[in-house]
């Protein structure tokens, strides 16, 4: 097997205080990768605090029931900020900049290619923000036409915009993935299979993004010149099709599960065997799964609006089969991570390492939120109690927020002394995450529980259920305390930033302590 | 410096965007464009207030299929071995009104729900909670078969003929929603040359649902003002209704019992809607309906039904309340209602019962 990373101390990884080396206005213009990172990630995390303030003022209103806080107005608009930012212009962008931060150093070569277009992609996605934020949509965050067309504010055009804009911007953030993915093979000479899996997540990253989002910037055209009358191919009332809507929406939704996801993989791929001080248990397994995880993940799209009778049977029955394929690559990637850990002993400066906490959470909850997937793709519990109703909430929250939330916290952690020179709080992220991970596993459990009781999604207000009250006011006690643990985030990385302990050498060497056997053949790095 | 300068963005776009978002979230406005004024000028979409029913057609769309009239049937057949399957007996060879037939679904439904939700939540306004389903069928039947005639355009195919258990359920799922729609399209829309004749009764549609409620008139502004000035009624209040997507923009109607309430319900939105109102018993026995799953919503008992307001258009109701109760308008087309299309109209010392599955209002 090749070897996934050259875990001696490497010039390329050393800490520096870039924050330091560059001006504010070199860090708006410079294409170096790890400038174009950390704008990125920064950014994100802006709009981590956006999508988190909506959520929080949601569990407030859901913590009871009966209407206390916000109205249904408000409420729905609270759902749809929520709900897009947190997608598309947190998880999506946090996850390219962190692969754009690593990926030129992994690959050996000096910087990503292409770097207008992540510069272009970057300036996309704030005009989107901002159109978004001030259109306040309230159509929720899947926009289902025709609903989306006609319950609307004066500003609701911008929304569509704003959509428009993202689909641009996400197809632009993933041509310099694809590029220097193939620079790396044009530069080094290598063979395919012996890329580094940061690289191939790099490559079937980027082909997601390019291939998918082009399907939301026509979906937010169509919507536009639906909105203005121009077209009706959306409207049902004039002569449209709302499944027309679902097919096309949905053709972009289903890969767009995977953005953030197979990106957050692929620095996982570099984190991991960094952090544990060998190589990975497979490195093939890695590229199997990228690459079927790749032609499965165009797909399934289906499978998000199949209990609707309107999609044929045949067409159900086929989408249940690729949906339960995902399976088999999800699970690849997933028993590669643990393998991988499980091979021999895991250090005591690793165990320590706030990353490595955050990682090992992370794979946690993809197991989580990844067995239940075998359930969503049934079709018969499915039409029964997953759709509609909080379980569906509850899967892609143990996917987003427990792998990729943790695992965007453990980038962070893991870059923040190579961006800033100094080593944040260790005991503060340590609180960190030791509220996070009950945190978002009690509020993942709760909603599983609230939709194994069918309670229904998007609402502003439930029955006094007793079963219902519990898991909602557990719900909403588990959310706030994941907003404290954010906010012990940003103290940490404001007083760190600043008064963090200044760290001279790469802080993420750890030793392998594994005791040499007889029978297993000893940790070489010869196909590096 | 730059962390400095990325910490205060994120307070100001995190607070910023709370502010925008949910102390001042727009409100929705009411027209999202004006599809259907163009398409009404290309002449695709019937004028307001033109809405005619072609009454050759006879097509049957609101007929109710035959494996749902024997879903029906079954049911019926359980729930009504009480005494309220008995006017269906005592009906054998006789020529019926439909009135007569819409008021026997009532019982039906309620004695196979059992009256549980209606026990609950309405024991002052609903005769049928207290004096149970048979009474109430029996009364409707008999007042109903005495004094109303027989409507225009009807057909008396709803004879039931024989002695058997499932006239009943078959009579009322064959007849139910043709009376309903063309009573009250003819009511509501189609002009005055009907208008004075279906729409003087008082009892429109069976007892059982109207419940304290009495109709006055219903139809067109310019049709109601006729007949309001003929009879010489005057109105006690005036209630301006708008139906928009999705919702009354007035959710509660406040009447004093004696008052004559005049309602101008008006579909300010961009789709036809449906106005109703029903009593609450006659909310719980649909409600009991919806959680059926091999039950279709095929038959409702109104108190007073338009079943097609397009855009623009505007029907009034006036109503007398002569007594205190607490009744619902909905628009009932497929998940309108739970779109939250539904108000009440209700007398001041209903407030108090006012118990919505659980929720205070």
């Amino acid at each position: 097997m090749a070897g996934e990373y050259k875990y001696q101390e490497s010039l390329d990884w050393q800490p520096e205080d870039l924050f330091e080396k560059y001006t504010f206005k070199e860090m708006l213009t410079s294409s170096d990768a790890r400038i174009l990172g950390i704008k990125g990630m920064l950014l994100a995390l802006i709009m981590l605090g956006v999508g988190g303030i909506m959520a929080l003022t949601m569990r407030l209103e859901l913590m009871e029931p009966g209407i206390q806080f916000i109205g249904p107005k408000p409420y729905i608009n609270a759902v749809t900020i929520h709900g897009l930012i947190m997608v598309l212009a947190y998880a999506v962008p946090f996850a390219t900049s962190s692969l754009y931060f690593i990926l030129p150093r992994t690959l050996g070569i000096r910087n990503i290619q292409n770097a207008w277009a992540a510069h272009l992609s970057f300036v996309a996605l704030l005009i989107s923000a901002a159109l978004l934020f001030i259109s306040r949509p309230d159509f929720t965050w899947a926009f289902y036409a025709p609903l989306s067309l006609r319950v609307a504010t004066d500003m609701i055009w911008m929304a569509y915009v704003s959509i428009i804009l993202v689909g641009i911007s996400e197809f632009l953030g993933g041509i310099p993935l694809i590029s220097t993915a193939f620079a790396w093979k044009r530069e080094s000479g290598k063979r395919w299979m012996e890329m580094p899996l940061a690289g191939w997540g790099a490559l079937t990253g980027g082909l997601f993004l390019t291939i998918s989002a082009p399907m939301l910037s026509i979906v937010g055209v169509i919507m536009l010149t639906d909105f203005l009358q121009i077209t009706a191919i959306y409207d049902p009332a004039r002569g449209g099709d709302a499944l027309t809507f679902l097919f096309m929406s949905w053709f972009y939704g289903h890969p767009a599960v995977y953005l953030p996801l197979i990106p957050l993989i692929a620095v996982l791929y570099h984190m991991l065997p960094k952090m544990l001080g060998r190589n990975l248990w497979s490195h093939t397994s890695g590229i199997v799964a990228f690459t079927a995880l790749f032609f499965l993940g165009f797909g399934v799209w289906v499978h998000h609006f199949q209990p609707n009778f309107t999609v044929h049977s045949w067409l159900n029955f086929f989408y249940q089969f690729t949906t339960m394929l995902i399976i088999i690559p999800s699970s690849l990637h997933v028993f590669n991570w643990v393998a991988s850990m499980w091979q021999g002993r895991i250090s005591e400066e690793t165990r320590r390492a706030i990353p490595f906490k955050f990682i090992a959470g992370a794979i946690f909850m993809i197991i989580v939120g990844g067995v239940n997937g075998f359930l969503n793709g049934l079709i018969s519990v499915d039409t029964d109690f997953i759709h509609n109703t909080y379980w569906l909430p509850a899967h892609f929250h143990a996917m987003f927020l427990g792998f990729i939330g943790m695992m965007s916290m453990a980038v962070f952690y893991f870059l923040f002394p190579y961006i800033t020179g100094r080593m944040f709080s260790y005991r503060l992220a340590n609180l960190h995450f030791w509220i996070w991970m009950p945190g978002i596993f009690v509020q993942v459990m709760m909603m599983f529980w609230l939709g194994m009781t069918y309670h229904p999604r998007w609402v502003v207000d439930y029955l006094p259920l007793p079963e219902w009250v519990s898991g909602q006011f557990w719900l909403s006690i588990a959310g706030f305390a994941n907003g404290f643990g954010f906010l012990i985030f940003l103290i940490n990385v404001l007083v760190s930033v600043r008064s963090g302990e200044p760290v001279s050498r790469d802080p993420w060497v750890m030793p392998d302590t594994t005791p040499a056997s007889k029978d297993s053949a000893p940790v070489t790095n010869a196909a590096e | 410096m730059i962390i400095r300068i990325w910490a205060t963005l994120m307070v100001l776009v995190v607070g910023g965007v709370w502010l925008l978002a949910i102390p001042f979230s727009p409100a929705p406005i009411l027209k999202t464009g004006t599809v259907i004024s163009e398409y009404r000028a290309m002449g695709l979409v019937p004028d307001v207030g033109n809405i005619t029913e072609a009454e050759d057609l006879g097509h049957g769309v609101f007929e109710v299929p035959a494996e749902d009239a024997g879903h029906l049937a079954t049911e019926s057949a359980k729930g009504n071995m009480n005494a309220s399957s008995m006017p269906g007996m005592k009906m054998e060879g006789q020529t019926m009104p439909k009135q007569t037939q819409q008021s026997m679904a009532m019982p039906e439904m309620d004695s196979t729900s059992g009256m549980k939700m209606t026990d609950k939540s309405m024991p002052k306004s609903s005769d049928m909670a207290t004096d149970g389903p048979a009474m109430s069928g029996m009364a409707g039947m008999k007042m109903v078969g005495e004094t109303m005639p027989k409507p225009t355009g009807m057909t008396s195919d709803a004879t039931v003929s024989g002695g058997k258990m499932d006239m009943a359920p078959q009579g009322t799922a064959n007849q139910k929603m043709p009376v309903m729609m063309k009573q009250s399209m003819s009511a509501g829309n189609d002009g005055p040359k009907e208008s004075s004749g279906s729409m003087n009764t008082t009892d429109h549609g069976g007892d059982d649902a109207s419940d304290g409620l009495v109709l006055i008139a219903q139809g067109s502004p310019a049709e109601v003002d006729e007949i309001l000035v003929k009879k010489g009624i005057a109105v006690d209040t005036t209630s301006v209704v708008n139906m928009v997507e999705w919702g009354f923009d007035s959710g509660m109607v406040m009447v004093k019992p004696g008052q004559k309430v005049r309602m101008k319900i008006t579909n300010t939105g961009n789709i036809p809607h449906e106005f109703m109102i029903m009593n609450m018993a006659a909310m719980n026995a649909i409600n009991y309906r919806l959680t059926r799953p091999d039950w279709n919503l095929l038959e409702h008992e109104a108190f007073s039904e338009v079943p097609f307001i397009m855009p623009g258009d505007r029907v009034d109701f006036v109503i007398e309340v002569d007594k205190p109760g607490m009744w619902m308008y909905m628009c009932m087309f497929p998940y309108h209602m739970q779109m939250g299309m539904m108000g009440t109209l209700l007398t001041p010392d209903m407030m108090g019962e006012m118990n919505m599955g659980g929720m205070k209002m």
